[in-house]
């Protein structure tokens, strides 16, 4: 899931300075789970906005306002409230804030209240456990499941460096655990130290070259 | 002429109006964008079926149109 937290209001409402009404959109899916843009959110951030002056024309949680047909259904059901917006406020994360404006047609500009963290799993204590970059070159299957380039804060590839401590513990934070010890245990499970036998080279950062070309999904 | 929703893709029977690049009295072509509609995985446009003049809008923005339903008339 794609991990948001709110910006300070005022920063948001800074860049709204200009604007008096507005549509809000929210996202139904991940910024939902991370309560920083489903209803409630929504509701929130709608009076908020109000006690600040502003109008609001409207407002919908979008099933997933990064998908165009889901969020073309969603305005088009709004469209009155839509349309008599200024702007666009988003509840989302920075793809919900860019689509939303990349499907406006009368080229109005969207504004995220979020800020974009990452790639996230929600764990089984509801927690947002980062632990994948997208980096386009995923090497899990060798590293026991676990990805070193994400929770390693060197991204090293090879196993540990020397600075983790006796308990297990991250030189950068001696809160976290390194992350190589992690996946040594994990290896340890099933006797499969594959990857650890086997010298990787630098990861090439060529497949990773952003942004990405579109790709069309058959 | 009436402009219905087309067949599509299997086991999808219905599609919301998203968009009228015309208005009613417009000019169109044959083959040329008529209605932009969406399904919850895609967006796609119907196309004009002949050339004339857009006559009649039968399904508002927001509208869900079933498979075969009248979309428009053109005259």
């Amino acid at each position: 899931m794609i991990f948001t937290q709110p910006k300070p209001f005022e920063e948001v409402l800074k860049a709204l300075e200009p604007y008096k009404k507005i549509f809000i959109v929210g996202c139904g899916e991940c910024a939902t789970v991370f309560k920083t843009g489903g209803e409630e959110q929504i509701a929130e951030i709608r009076s908020k906005l109000e006690a600040a002056g502003k109008t609001i024309t409207g407002a919908v949680v979008v099933e997933s306002p990064c998908h165009s047909a889901k969020l073309k259904l969603a305005v088009a059901k709004n469209m009155a409230a839509y349309s008599a917006a200024e702007v666009i406020v988003v509840a989302g994360c920075g793809l919900g804030t860019q689509s939303v404006q990349e499907n406006d047609r009368s080229g109005r500009r969207a504004f995220g209240v979020n800020n974009t963290l990452g790639l996230s799993r929600v764990d089984a204590m509801n927690r947002a456990v980062e632990c994948c970059l997208g980096c386009g070159d995923c090497v899990i299957n060798l590293s026991a499941g676990l990805c070193p380039v994400t929770l390693c804060p060197k991204g090293l590839l090879n196993g540990p460096c020397g600075g983790y401590s006796k308990e297990g513990k991250c030189e950068v934070d001696r809160e976290m655990d390194c992350a190589w010890v992690a996946i040594y245990k994990r290896m340890s499970k099933d006797n499969n130290f594959q990857y650890l036998k086997e010298f990787q080279k630098a990861k090439d950062h060529r497949v990773d070259k952003r942004p990405h070309k579109p790709v069309e999904i058959k | 002429m009436e402009v219905k929703l087309p067949e599509l893709a299997e086991g999808v029977e219905k599609a919301t109006v998203t968009f009228w690049p015309k208005k009613a009295g417009d000019a169109v072509k044959q083959g040329e964008d008529l209605v932009e509609m969406a399904t919850d995985k895609a967006v796609f446009y119907v196309p004009s079926p002949c050339a004339g003049t857009l006559k009649q809008i039968l399904k508002n923005e927001g509208d869900e149109v079933k498979v075969g339903e009248n979309l428009a008339v053109i005259e």
